[in-house]
């Protein structure tokens, strides 16, 4: 957290805003205090953080009196600083949670006109200050979870593999992928979304589905089957049957 | 004789069940198709000497599809549609050997070579045939019916239904009968020209079916726009009353405000300026928040449908008091999707998120809340509401009748994913986590699909 950027066009808020900053400032951090950098026109800001900045925080206003809204700034902030940590201070009007967290993964959005505005604030600074102590040990240890890009057109989701419990085919060329809390359903084919996944983590157990090995919950050699963590029973293939085993056991022997 | 006749069942019944699986809209699989085999070499085999076995056979086999497949009605009508396709084909070949070579099916049946000769022909010719019928299944009705069409396509189950007992009849009363020359012209002019009309029929109805559901979305799209009009004047209204009140309100400030500090009463005033602030204006600002501008972002989105769709189920939603949201930042104005396909699509999506607010309004505060996010290529849909997770099945959610509604049939998400065939730029995402139902869908902007 090198700087607090705040954007705002209106000085008088501005200046509340900077009073609301500096009191968390002095209260919650140690060492290393932030600058505080406030700006009403957004292209001051954006030439600004073109100075190698990272886990910048910002507290954007939307209406911005400017030729880009706060939302579009926040769009090119997010390319200068991917990791920075992006709050709206709103009117009741434009206060789009959605649209925030979806457009430029913001980490909060606070309404101008609520009660306890200056807690509200504090409280964001200080999610701000936690995940960034957070990812800064993470990065430390170089631990990031294995992952891979799906992209379907435009369109790219990040999955981590071990969200991942099955994969499979609804119909022809339409694929689902299913983790725990959802899944994405896509055009494509099995073949080439197994080639993009590990082979010691991803089995095919039929022609219509894959499998996370780690997120099967029993295996039914007699019928056929694998039931999975959520409940969901899968075909196995009698020709597959033998390599999962294998595969299995050679996963409790390396734990 | 016995060969013969065991040749004969043979033959007919490879051909019924290579016709019956031919002609469907989905592959079945081998055990199936010797069932099919299997039963009809029996019942031609054994019964052939009564006369109604014909008709068992059909029966059998249809009975077999409707196993066999998971779409049972268009599976039927198809196989029938096969059968009628084979025999009027059948006729029609008896009668050209009739007419080119003179030759009647006595003849053909007196020499094992013409009689196999004539089987590997027909054969082919029914091969052929109920393969291009089945290509065509494949192509258009993969995925089962369109639900609008469906009792259009009850009616020509019928019509199919009638055409093969009439046919199982001829055959039965032809092969009783020895099967005349005369007879089998007949049969053939009549049936090709019988076929002919029955599909030119249902060409057209199937056409004008169409015609008459766009014009019924024309209606309704029309019906949608004035109930948005509607709730604009609402706005509009209250918007006017709250301008009336406002300017009243700084008239009453102004004198207050611009009191002389010399006069005796200025203490007065100051007082009931304050208590005046404190009274009148700060409320107003609950007054403000309530003032509809939530579908303000209605005016970002220029198609004309979606616009509609998206006042009146927000409308209903919150008539219902839920919290209703509606998020549109940047105007939105090329769809990568036919308008009617995604209309329908998220009119699907939106019942179903106000029906699961509703259902859990008891133990959940119930919400739905709309946003259109437009990025740099792609565009990006979510409706979220309030659920109860425990409710939702994510793993059968848009299989054919899968509900979690009493009354209903559970069609809706799997006529969405039918719709979604279409656009394979097109990715869906659906999570249920804490209680909140979200759908999210993708769509890439700058290629059109």
């Amino acid at each position: 957290m090198e700087t607090i950027y705040i954007c705002e066009d209106d000085p008088q808020q501005i200046a509340c805003l900077e009073q609301t900053v500096q009191d968390y400032i002095a209260f919650h951090c140690e060492n290393n205090l932030p600058k505080i950098a406030s700006f009403t026109d957004p292209y001051k800001l954006l030439a600004h953080i073109q100075k190698k900045n990272k886990f910048s925080v910002y507290l954007l206003d939307i209406a911005l009196n400017s030729q880009i809204n706060g939302i579009q700034l926040a769009d090119r902030i997010r390319k200068l600083d991917p990791l920075g940590f992006i709050i709206f201070i709103t009117c009741h009007d434009e206060y789009m949670p959605l649209t925030f967290r979806h457009r430029v993964g913001a980490l909060d959005y606070i309404a101008k006109d609520s009660d306890d505005f200056k807690s509200r604030v504090m409280q964001a600074l200080q999610m701000a200050y936690d995940r960034f102590r957070t990812s800064m040990l993470s990065q430390e240890e170089n631990n990031y979870p294995a992952s891979f890009c799906l992209q379907n057109g435009a369109t790219l989701h990040h999955i981590y593999y071990r969200d991942i419990l099955y994969i499979k085919t609804v119909k022809e060329h339409r694929i689902r992928i299913f983790t725990c809390s959802g899944y994405i359903e896509y055009y494509g084919s099995l073949k080439d979304l197994q080639r993009q996944l590990p082979s010691d983590q991803f089995f095919q157990c039929h022609r219509s589905a894959i499998i996370n090995i780690y997120a099967i919950e029993t295996v039914n050699t007699a019928k056929n089957f694998v039931v999975m963590k959520n409940d969901i029973t899968l075909p196995l293939s009698k020709y597959k049957k033998d390599t999962l085993i294998q595969l299995l056991t050679r996963h409790n022997a390396s734990q | 004789m016995t060969i013969s006749i065991f040749i004969d069942a043979c033959v007919s019944a490879a051909l019924f069940a290579i016709i019956f699986s031919n002609s469907l809209s989905e592959t079945i699989k081998f055990r199936y198709q010797f069932l099919m085999f299997l039963v009809t070499l029996f019942c031609n085999f054994f019964l052939i000497q009564y006369s109604w076995v014909g008709y068992l056979t059909i029966f059998l086999l249809e009975i077999i599809i409707v196993i066999a497949t998971k779409n049972h009605l268009i599976n039927v009508l198809a196989s029938l549609g096969g059968y009628i396709l084979s025999i009027t084909s059948n006729y029609l070949l008896l009668f050209l050997i009739q007419l080119l070579l003179s030759m009647s099916i006595v003849d053909l049946y007196s020499k094992l070579t013409y009689q196999i000769l004539f089987y590997i022909v027909y054969l082919a010719i029914a091969y052929a045939l109920t393969y291009l019928l089945g290509r065509f299944m494949k192509k258009h009705f993969a995925t089962g019916i369109d639900m609008n069409h469906r009792s259009t396509f009850r009616l020509i189950f019928l019509e199919l239904l009638l055409f093969s007992i009439i046919l199982v009849f001829n055959i039965t009363y032809g092969r009783q009968i020895g099967y005349p020359a005369r007879f089998i012209a007949f049969n053939s002019v009549l049936f090709f020209v019988y076929f002919l009309i029955s599909t030119a029929l249902l060409i057209n109805i199937l056409r004008s079916n169409h015609k008459l559901i766009l014009a019924e979305q024309k209606e309704q799209q029309y019906a949608q726009l004035r109930d948005y009009m509607h709730t604009l004047e609402q706005t509009s209204l209250k918007l006017r009353k709250f301008k009336h009140d406002y300017l009243n309100t700084f008239l009453t400030l102004d004198s207050l405000i611009h009191t002389n500090p010399d006069d005796k009463d200025f203490q007065q005033k100051h007082q009931y300026l304050i208590s005046y602030f404190d009274q009148n204006i700060k409320p107003e600002r609950a007054r403000i928040q309530a003032v509809d501008t939530q579908f303000v972002g209605l005016a970002n989105l220029s198609d004309p449908g979606l616009k509609s769709l998206f006042s009146v189920k927000l409308g209903l939603a919150s008539m219902e008091h839920m919290n209703v949201r509606l998020e549109i930042a940047d105007p939105v104005s090329s769809l990568p999707m036919n308008s009617i396909d995604i209309a329908r699509i998220l009119g699907i999506f939106m019942d179903n998120a106000i029906e699961a607010a509703e259902a859990s309004k008891d133990t959940i505060p119930p919400f739905v809340h709309v946003a259109f996010i437009q990025m740099e290529d792609s565009l990006h849909i979510v409706i979220e509401n309030s659920c109860c997770s425990d409710a939702v099945s994510l793993d059968k959610l848009s299989d054919y009748g899968y509900t979690t509604k009493k009354e209903h049939q559970g069609y809706g998400l799997h006529e969405a994913s039918r719709i979604l065939d279409q656009y394979p730029h097109v990715t869906l995402q659906t999570t249920c986590l804490d209680d909140v139902f979200t759908q999210t869908l993708y769509m890439d902007t700058k290629e059109k699909n």
